[in-house]
C-alpha cells in the first residue's frame, strides 16, 4: 500500500507539473481537490489527473456518478480504489 | 449575470412547451406535409413571438451584431420573427431526422467532411466541437445508432446537458430509444469522466460537445473572446476537455440549404482545429484561448451565411443591447 500511495504521489505531480512539491509534501488523507485545502486541485487538474491515471494504472469506469468521484477523495481513497479496480479487472 | 442566465433557461423550458405539446407537434410532423408543417409553424410562432419579449430582444442582440460585421442593413422585427421561426423549424426537423426520414443524399458533398468520415469511420476516436448554429441531431440520426444505420461505423458519444432539455428528450427518446445512448451528462463532468471519455475515444468513439453551451446549473469559468465583433464569454469547459483528450479536434455545423423550407437539402461543414496541445502544461492557457478564437472564427463565417440558423437565444456579449 505504501508504495502504490508514493506512486501516486509521483503520478500527481509529473502529470500536473507541480514543481515546488514533493511527494513527501503531500498528506496521504488530504483531501486533493477544493480550494485552500490539502493540494487545491482545480477542475482542469481533475480532468489531467484523471486521464493519468488511467494511464499508470490502467483503471477504467462504465459509469459515472457520486460514488465514483469519491474514489478521487486523497491518495489513500486512489490507492484503494486502484487496488479493488485491479482485482476486478 | 446569473439572473439573467436562470431566466434564459426558464423561458427555454416554456418556449420548448408541455408534454402535451410535443405529442402535438410529433403527431403533425408525423402525418402532416412538410410544407404545411411549416405554414403551421409560421402562425404559432408569430403568437408565440408576440409574447416573448426576452426572445425578441436576445435575437436582436444576436441579429444586430450580425448585420454590423457583414455590413448588411439593420434588422428589422420580422428579420427577429423569421429568426424564431427558423428555430421552431429545426424542433421539426430533429423529430424528422429521428424518425429515420433524413436521408444521406440529403446532404450536399463536401470534400472535407468525406475526409472527415473516413478517419472516424476507420476506428480512430476524435473530439467533435459543435454549436447551437444548425441542426447537428441530423447527422448524428444517420449514424450507427440505429439497426438501419445509413452511415456504417460512426459511433457517437455525445455530451448533453440532460437536465436542461429533459421534455424534449424525452420525446426524441420515445421516437428513437436509442437516442441516449452513450449519452454522457454534461452537468456532472469530473475527474471519473475524463477516464470514461478517454475509454470512448480509444475504441474509436466520435465524442461530441458543443462549445457555446452555457449552464444554467454550474456557472463554468469563462474566457473572453471577440464574437461578431464585439467582446463575450464563452465557456471554457468543453475546450479545455478537447485540449487534454489527446485526440484530433474538429468543428462542426450541419445547415439547411433554405431556411424556411423543411424539404430542404443539407449542409455538414466540418474544420480540423489546427491549434496543437502537445508540449508544456503552462501553455496550456494560451493554447486554450487560441482554440476558442479558431471555433469562433468558424461559427463566425457560418453565422454570417446562415444568420437565421443560430439557435442559442444567449446574449453572450458583456456590453447589452439597450432595451426597445
Amino acid at each position: 500500500m505504501e508504495d502504490l500511495n508514493s506512486k501516486i504521489k509521483n503520478v500527481i505531480i509529473s502529470s500536473l507539473e507541480l514543481e515546488d512539491i514533493t511527494p513527501a509534501d503531500i498528506d496521504d488523507d488530504a483531501p486533493l481537490f477544493g480550494e485552500g485545502e490539502g493540494l487545491g486541485l482545480d477542475s482542469i487538474d481533475a480532468l489531467e489527473l484523471g486521464l493519468a491515471i488511467k494511464e499508470n494504472f490502467g483503471v477504467s469506469f462504465t459509469a459515472v456518478n457520486d460514488e465514483t468521484r469519491k474514489h478521487f477523495a486523497s491518495v489513500n481513497s486512489l490507492a484503494a480504489f486502484i487496488t479493488a479496480n485491479k482485482q476486478n479487472g | 449575470m446569473a439572473s439573467t442566465q436562470t431566466q434564459w433557461y426558464d423561458r427555454k423550458e416554456v418556449s420548448a412547451g408541455t408534454s402535451w405539446t410535443f405529442t402535438f407537434m410529433s403527431l403533425m410532423v408525423k402525418f402532416l406535409p412538410r410544407p404545411l408543417l411549416v405554414a403551421i409553424s409560421a402562425i404559432i410562432c408569430f403568437f408565440f413571438f408576440l409574447g416573448a419579449k426576452p426572445v425578441r430582444k436576445n435575437s436582436m442582440a444576436y441579429l444586430n451584431r450580425v448585420a454590423k460585421v457583414t455590413g448588411r442593413k439593420k434588422p428589422t422585427l420580422f428579420d427577429s420573427y423569421k429568426h424564431v421561426l427558423s428555430f421552431v423549424l429545426q424542433m421539426l426537423e430533429k423529430q424528422l431526422s429521428w424518425m429515420g426520414r433524413l436521408k444521406v443524399s440529403d446532404l450536399e458533398n463536401n470534400a472535407e467532411r468525406e475526409e472527415f468520415l473516413k478517419y472516424i469511420t476507420s476506428g480512430h476516436g476524435a473530439i467533435l466541437l459543435t454549436s447551437h448554429l444548425g441542426n447537428l441531431d441530423m447527422f448524428r440520426s444517420l449514424g450507427d445508432i440505429s439497426g438501419n444505420a445509413k452511415i456504417k461505423n460512426l459511433r457517437i458519444c455525445p455530451i448533453v446537458d440532460i437536465e436542461n432539455s429533459s421534455r424534449y428528450n424525452d420525446l426524441l427518446r420515445k421516437l428513437n430509444p436509442k437516442l441516449m445512448d452513450n449519452i454522457i451528462n454534461a452537468s456532472n463532468i469530473g475527474i471519473d469522466s475524463a477516464i470514461m471519455l478517454k475509454d470512448k475515444i480509444d475504441q474509436g468513439y466520435l465524442v461530441v460537445i458543443a462549445g457555446d453551451r452555457t449552464s444554467a446549473k454550474n456557472r463554468d469559468r469563462t474566457v473572453r473572446a471577440k464574437f461578431l465583433g464585439d467582446w463575450a464569454e464563452f465557456p471554457e469547459g468543453s475546450f479545455i476537455l478537447a485540449s487534454i483528450i489527446g485526440a484530433p479536434i474538429y468543428f462542426g455545423v450541419g445547415i439547411r440549404c433554405k431556411n424556411f423550407s423543411l424539404n430542404s437539402k443539407y449542409e455538414f461543414m466540418i474544420h480540423k482545429a489546427t491549434t496543437d496541445f502537445s508540449g508544456s502544461r503552462k501553455e496550456k492557457k494560451q493554447k486554450i484561448q487560441a482554440l476558442i478564437e479558431e471555433y469562433i472564427g468558424f461559427i463566425e463565417e457560418h453565422c454570417k451565411e446562415h444568420p437565421y440558423q443560430w439557435y442559442n437565444f444567449f446574449d453572450f456579449w458583456e456590453e447589452k443591447e439597450q432595451e426597445s
